[in-house]
């Protein structure tokens, strides 16, 4: 009797395990589209700024992070900030800094790091023209991505939550 | 007049310092305290050695900060270090100042210059912007005030003001006489109620301003149109600011020869520069010799250096024969 329910918790433990993980899995798909639609959403504000009201690259950073969550929000912010003490560091520096030290909290791949490590080469360094075009220009990766991971999602994320919970069941048959 | 009170000597410090890159910045703060003091400009040109101006001559200086003979042992500026001071100068924005850019100079916080080289880029013949930028100038500004002190009388009379032209050679001190100027006719003295003073100031010189504001002491009622082409600057100022002043420096186009008399017939007093070493020199130039024969101007200062920079050299009346002026004084 004992081992009876002994096997019914490990099982419903391995199921729940394997679940999980599966929709972790899920999840890095479900943040990747959303990070990359933010991301979008934020330099489409930064052109602005730069274009419209030549706010000065530091303040238009904090002020764009501060008004967003999360992640993206704190790429910027913390760019921002960094710009704005640390007055030895060039931009392309602070971005590349930022983005390295945010990276486990990204769900970007690596096609996406580049788009974003070639944008920060040329932050703040061209005439305005310029700027608007290097951002339009970055504002189409980032789009084309987004459309890619989209596809992603629908692929792989009803098959990674229920590939757990199959997975777990199968797992728990074949051990207990 | 240079002798009157000079600001702190290392006021400059920190605006300047905090646009270097960091190895030329503890180079200049390494820098013996003297040198510092009088410090009027450091040249900063990629693949060059650095370079400092003090106390009216040039030097090299080492990776220590030591002042040295030899070009070999100077500090070579790199890439990175003029890529950084560009940065740094714009606070990361070159986007912003698209038309500073265009002039050649920057103003930082303090109305300390940086005059910048590079490669000119051209639409329809004009220059549309610099590229490849790396020589820059960093002129650092002192005011002095009191500098005026002498020149007020031949200025003013009875809580009136003179139409006044100031003649000098480049770095003869005619933008510090106009600044002071400006601020003993705003402020007012003893003997003297302040004035309504509007500053055209088209290359930031005089007022020194940092996003608009100015920098250096201009007067409680004097109102600043910051990088403004004198011309429209005075006529703007005619028509919203009701000055009973216009102070601008170095006219010398026709445009500019219209708008003064136009100042003149709206019944305020101008009190403007030229470059020109003497009263003959400022007669050979068509704009000024116009305006000079025309009587437009009741008094002509003449700036040079005989006891000194800035010693005011001669004062003409309108006539331009009678000298008001016994001796050069400083």
């Amino acid at each position: 009797m004992i081992i009876m329910y002994l096997k019914l918790v490990t099982s419903s433990i391995i199921i729940g395990c394997s679940t999980f993980i599966g929709f972790e899995f899920a999840k890095k798909h479900v943040l990747r589209t959303r990070q990359l639609r933010e991301l979008q959403g934020a330099l489409s504000r930064l052109e602005s700024e730069i274009l419209h009201y030549m706010t000065p690259l530091p303040e238009a950073l904090v002020r764009i992070g501060t008004t967003m969550d999360g992640v993206i929000g704190d790429l910027f912010c913390s760019t921002g900030q960094m710009l704005s003490e640390k007055r030895n560091m060039i931009t392309s520096q602070a971005w590349r800094n930022t983005l390295d030290r945010l990276k486990d909290q990204l769900s970007l791949n690596e096609e996406e790091y580049d788009i974003l490590y070639r944008f920060g080469d040329q932050l703040g360094g061209s005439y305005g023209q310029g700027q608007s075009k290097y951002i339009g220009l970055t504002l189409t990766q980032l789009y084309q991505q987004e459309i890619k991971a989209q596809e992603c999602r629908q692929k792989y994320e009803r098959m990674y939550k229920s590939l757990g919970l199959l997975g777990g069941i199968a797992l728990a048959v074949l051990l207990l | 007049m240079l002798t009157a009170q000079k600001g702190t000597s290392f006021e400059w410090q920190k605006p300047v310092l905090e646009t270097l890159p960091g190895h030329i910045r503890s180079i200049i703060e390494g820098l013996p305290e003297p040198i510092r003091k009088d410090l009027e400009e450091i040249r900063v040109r990629e693949n060059r050695p650095l370079m400092i101006c003090s106390r009216g001559r040039d030097y090299f200086v080492s990776r220590e900060g030591r002042l040295v003979q030899n070009a070999d042992d100077s500090y070579i500026v790199t890439h990175d270090d003029t890529n950084c001071l560009l940065q740094l100068i714009s606070d990361y924005s070159i986007y912003a100042f698209d038309e500073e850019i265009r002039n050649g100079y920057i103003t930082l916080r303090g109305g300390h210059r940086v005059g910048m080289a590079g490669k000119a880029v051209l639409e329809n013949g004009r220059v549309k912007t610099l590229k490849y930028i790396n020589s820059f100038n960093i002129r650092i500004s002192r005011e002095i005030i009191g500098a005026a002190d002498k020149a007020m009388k031949y200025i003013t009379y009875d809580n009136q003001v003179f139409h006044t032209l100031v003649l000098s050679p480049p770095q003869m001190g005619k933008t510090t006489l106009l600044r002071d100027v400006s601020r003993k006719l705003s402020d007012g003295y003893l003997g003297f109620r302040g004035l309504k003073t509007v500053i055209v100031d088209e290359r930031s010189e005089i007022a020194g301003c940092f996003r608009g504001v100015p920098q250096r002491q201009v007067g409680v009622r004097t109102d600043v149109l910051d990088g403004c082409p004198k011309a429209d600057g005075i006529m703007m100022a005619i028509r919203s600011m009701s000055p009973r002043v216009i102070i601008t420096d170095e006219i010398g186009r026709p445009e500019d020869a219209v708008a003064v008399e136009e100042a003149l017939n709206a019944g305020i007093k101008i009190i403007a520069s030229a470059h020109a070493s003497s009263l003959t020199d400022a007669l050979t130039r068509p704009v000024l010799s116009s305006l000079l024969t025309k009587k437009t101007f009741e008094r002509v200062i003449v700036l040079g250096d005989s006891l000194g920079v800035g010693t005011m050299e001669k004062v003409y009346g309108s006539d331009l024969c009678t000298q008001l002026l016994e001796n050069p004084v400083r």
